[in-house]
């Protein structure tokens, strides 16, 4: 087998630092509160004690750093029917980036219904403004036509250009399902980040969904599951299809993220079509369990 | 004779007053859009609320009123007591055409030529009575000349998609220019406060934006050439306020019989030659007023009802009034026997937004003023081309290969003044069907070219999904033998939104479609046993 200098670093690296920082975390929090205050107070600890678990934030966002955050605001539903990601998650995040340094912080999707409907509805717009994010709609002259580097499908695509000039981007999805990739995890939450026809993806949604995470490489990604959309998904609206998993993932490896996020829906990672083909295209290991991840109990 | 005469105070206050009804018809047509969580602007259909001719035809029509129609009779009450200052002081279209009517400019001989009254200003009044008569038979389409909902519309449906199509290509041109450091900031204030979402595009706006335009060059012709010779709420109202308390008076002493009152007259309501005024066609502008330099006109209380000024009969003519009345009846018969109007057949493509009465009364009551194509969030209500049949041009038809009904949204239900689209909780709305999704097997994906796909389930808003697969072997042309999840209609719960037809991959005719069999409001063009 022969060896690039990446993978021999990447094998020699947990060896020689035995201390360094987790590429994953898991935060769990013990008891599942029902009361809205109770289940903000979770999120918010639980989005801290993920990223502190990967060494803080300093880890990823630098002083003066422009940073955009890209959650789930594709629908126009309320935070309970868990279509969206938590808007605290999103808060949380961006009161850490500003605590780092940060300079700049924008929160944005091109969402599936229409922006004035989800941003509000979702509570991420007034919670990101609020931590003292930009978080308007998308702006439609700032998706242009670039050439996706490595891929395999999107060889070129319309791509929003401030989230690829932006210093640092943070992916920060919801776990739900999905009909035909199983689940909407961290990787298919890019597609919000493209323009365009994004309808056609379907036809080849494991490449697609690949080359647009090889192409936009969050420096972090972070999973809501505190509550998972477990049927009927990616837009839900029935209650009863909401589970509570209590759990917020956070990872610099995409693929390992969205491998344990499959297990939160009872799916196997070797299910998910995109998670397969990301760990096959070497953007990231699918096999979580060997990254040793840091369990935090909340 | 062109002696220098000062502005009245009046005039000032006229001008001020109209500008501030303009600006607030322009601002609750700004706020005819979502706010957050699911509401409009306040009072965004006050102006049609105010406008008696809208009241009088849906009542005739449709023997039924929306509470907030009623604030109109105020509107008839100061026009019987004062005459027709609504049309001077108050319509914003009216203003609009004040003002483009001022611009003509001109040596002052030639306006005096056409500043006084004209027999084809009659026309207006027969009009009228065309929609009248055709109102009493049922058939309402006053909206298509109302001068509020003809403003409206034609903002909603042309001049304001053009203008922010027009503003983000400029602003599209400069973010790539060193320009950008100045405009993005202004570009940003415009998103938020003047811009919409996502960039208008409605069928039928070049026609409407072409009658719009042609309406507002006439004015070039003559001043106010709507008012005076078009407007059916203006001939309502000369009706109505021919008789008022507020009255002209030329002294026939101070006067010397220069004319120059004729040359700003907005409403054509002077008798060239003659000292007698025509109340019915006076906007009480006090233009004349203002420019007659001998102070020979002014403007007093009238003491007594019984004692009407001069010239204030109309003089219509008992012949071609009748003629007018045979017209409007005539061709309400014609549409009322029209197959669609009738509900003898339905067409496919005519999908109305969710609270749209049934077809008879929803034609009886709608205005066609364009308050629900403006405020859907999705661009998904257009005024309708002869979808409906001619009776129901420009009423709102749903095109869901540019919008769809957002599952979560009542807006369109919310804004409808006379309430032609009743209101709706959201409970409601999402109960109601306004047509059911129907698939092409000869152009979905997996079913004619054994691809999978599922987007038009993936959006389907419905708590459990009205759309669900049967998975199945096919062969693609290589031989190879792949299963792809061929995608299935619940006609039960099925409330025909059409966002899967917004979002299907096939463009201009989606392999998914929604038809308006199934719709709640005919149950005569339902489909389902119970």
């Amino acid at each position: 087998m022969e060896l690039g200098r990446r993978q021999f670093l990447g094998l020699l690296a947990p060896a020689l630092l035995p201390a360094a920082a987790p590429s994953l975390s898991i935060a769990h929090y013990k008891s599942s509160p029902a009361a809205p205050d109770g289940i903000a107070e979770e999120v918010r600890r639980l989005t801290r004690s993920a990223i502190d678990a990967l060494g803080g934030m300093g880890r990823f966002v630098s002083k003066g750093n422009v940073v955009w955050v890209k959650p789930n605001i594709a629908w126009d539903r309320r935070p309970e029917q868990a279509a969206c990601t938590n808007p605290d998650v999103v808060a949380t995040l961006v009161e850490m980036c500003f605590q780092a340094g940060a300079k700049k912080v924008t929160v944005g999707d091109n969402p599936c219904n229409s922006p004035q409907r989800t941003f509000p509805r979702s509570g991420i717009q007034s919670a990101a403004q609020k931590a003292g994010a930009q978080c308007y709609f998308m702006d439609e002259r700032k998706f242009r036509k670039m050439a996706i580097q490595g891929a395999h499908v999107l060889k070129e695509w319309e791509i929003y250009r401030e989230v690829v000039e932006a210093d640092r981007v943070i992916n920060v999805g919801i776990v739900k399902h999905h009909s035909l990739t199983g689940a909407v995890l961290g990787m298919k939450n890019l597609m919000g980040v493209a323009g365009g026809a994004r309808n056609r993806f379907h036809q080849d949604i494991a490449n697609t969904v690949a080359d647009l995470a090889g192409f936009i490489r969050p420096q972090l990604v972070v999973l809501d599951a505190v509550r998972v959309l477990a049927a009927n998904g990616p837009v839900g609206g029935n209650l009863a299809d909401v589970k509570r998993r209590d759990t917020i993932v956070a990872g610099v490896d995409q693929v390992a993220v969205d491998a344990f996020g499959a297990t939160l829906l009872g799916i196997r990672p070797q299910d998910i079509g995109y998670v397969v083909e990301g760990h096959a295209r070497g953007l990231g290991n699918m096999n979580y369990a060997a990254l040793s991840p840091a369990r935090v109990e909340v | 004779m062109a002696r220098k005469t000062r502005t009245t105070t009046l005039v000032w206050l006229r001008r001020a007053v109209q500008t501030a009804f303009l600006l607030l018809f322009l601002y609750l047509f700004l706020e005819t859009v979502y706010h957050p969580i699911n509401r409009v602007g306040s009072g965004v259909k006050l102006f049609f609320q105010i406008d008696p001719l809208v009241m009088l035809t849906d009542w005739l029509a449709s023997h039924a009123l929306a509470a907030g129609m009623l604030l109109s009779l105020a509107t008839l009450a100061i026009t019987f007591l004062f005459g027709r200052w609504f049309c001077g002081w108050i319509c914003p279209f009216g203003t609009l055409h004040h003002l483009f009517s001022s611009l003509r400019g001109g040596p002052v001989k030639a306006r005096l030529a056409t500043g006084g009254y004209g027999r084809w200003q009659k026309a207006k009044y027969y009009v009228l009575v065309v929609f009248l008569a055709g109102a009493l038979l049922g058939v309402n389409v006053v909206g298509w000349l109302d001068p509020l909902a003809f403003f409206f519309r034609g903002m909603a449906v042309a001049v304001y998609p053009a203008l922010n199509g027009a503003i983000v290509s400029l602003f599209t041109w400069t973010y790539d220019t060193r320009i950008s450091v100045v405009s993005e900031p202004v570009y940003e204030f415009l998103r938020r406060h003047f811009l919409a979402v996502q960039q208008p595009h409605y069928f039928g706006n070049v026609l409407i934006g072409l009658l719009f335009g042609m309406v507002i060059a006439l004015n070039f012709y003559r001043a106010r050439f709507w008012c005076r010779y078009i407007c059916p709420l203006g001939a309502l109202l000369g009706i109505i306020g021919k008789n008022p308390l507020v009255r002209l008076h030329k002294s026939p002493e101070a006067c010397d019989n220069c004319r120059l009152c004729l040359a700003d007259c907005q409403g054509g309501a002077n008798l060239p030659n003659t000292l007698e005024w025509k109340p019915a066609e006076c906007f009480y502008c006090f233009n004349c007023q203002s420019d007659c330099p001998s102070q020979a006109v002014t403007f007093s209380w009238g003491t007594s009802f019984l004692k009407p000024p001069k010239d204030s009969r109309l003089d219509l003519g008992r012949r071609q009034l009748l003629a007018s009345g045979v017209a409007g009846a005539g061709g309400a018969l014609l549409f009322r026997t029209h197959p669609l109007a009738r509900q003898r057949s339905y067409n496919p493509d005519l999908v109305r937004p969710p609270g749209a009465l049934g077809e008879e009364e929803f034609l009886s009551k709608c205005i066609r003023c364009g308050e629900c194509m403006k405020v859907c969030p999705t661009n998904g209500i257009h005024p309708a081309a002869l979808e409906a049949g001619l009776e129901g041009m420009w009423s709102p038809v749903m095109r869901m290969t540019i919008g769809y009904c957002e599952y979560e949204c009542t807006l369109c239900t919310q804004v409808c003044p006379t309430g032609a689209i009743r209101p709706l909780t959201l409970a409601e709305k999402q109960r109601i069907k306004i047509g059911l999704a129907y698939i092409d097997r000869n152009r979905c994906l997996p079913y004619a070219a054994a691809r999978t796909c599922i987007v038009c389930e993936e959006h389907c808003p419905t708590p459990k999904k009205a759309i669900w697969f049967e998975e199945a072997q096919v062969t693609t042309d290589q031989g190879e033998k792949v299963t792809v999840k061929q995608p299935r209609v619940n006609l039960e719960l099925c409330i025909g939104c059409g966002i899967c037809t917004n979002k299907c991959v096939i463009k201009g005719q989606p392999a998914i479609m929604v038809s308006s069999v199934g719709e709640t409001r005919n149950p005569d063009n339902g489909v389902l046993l119970c």
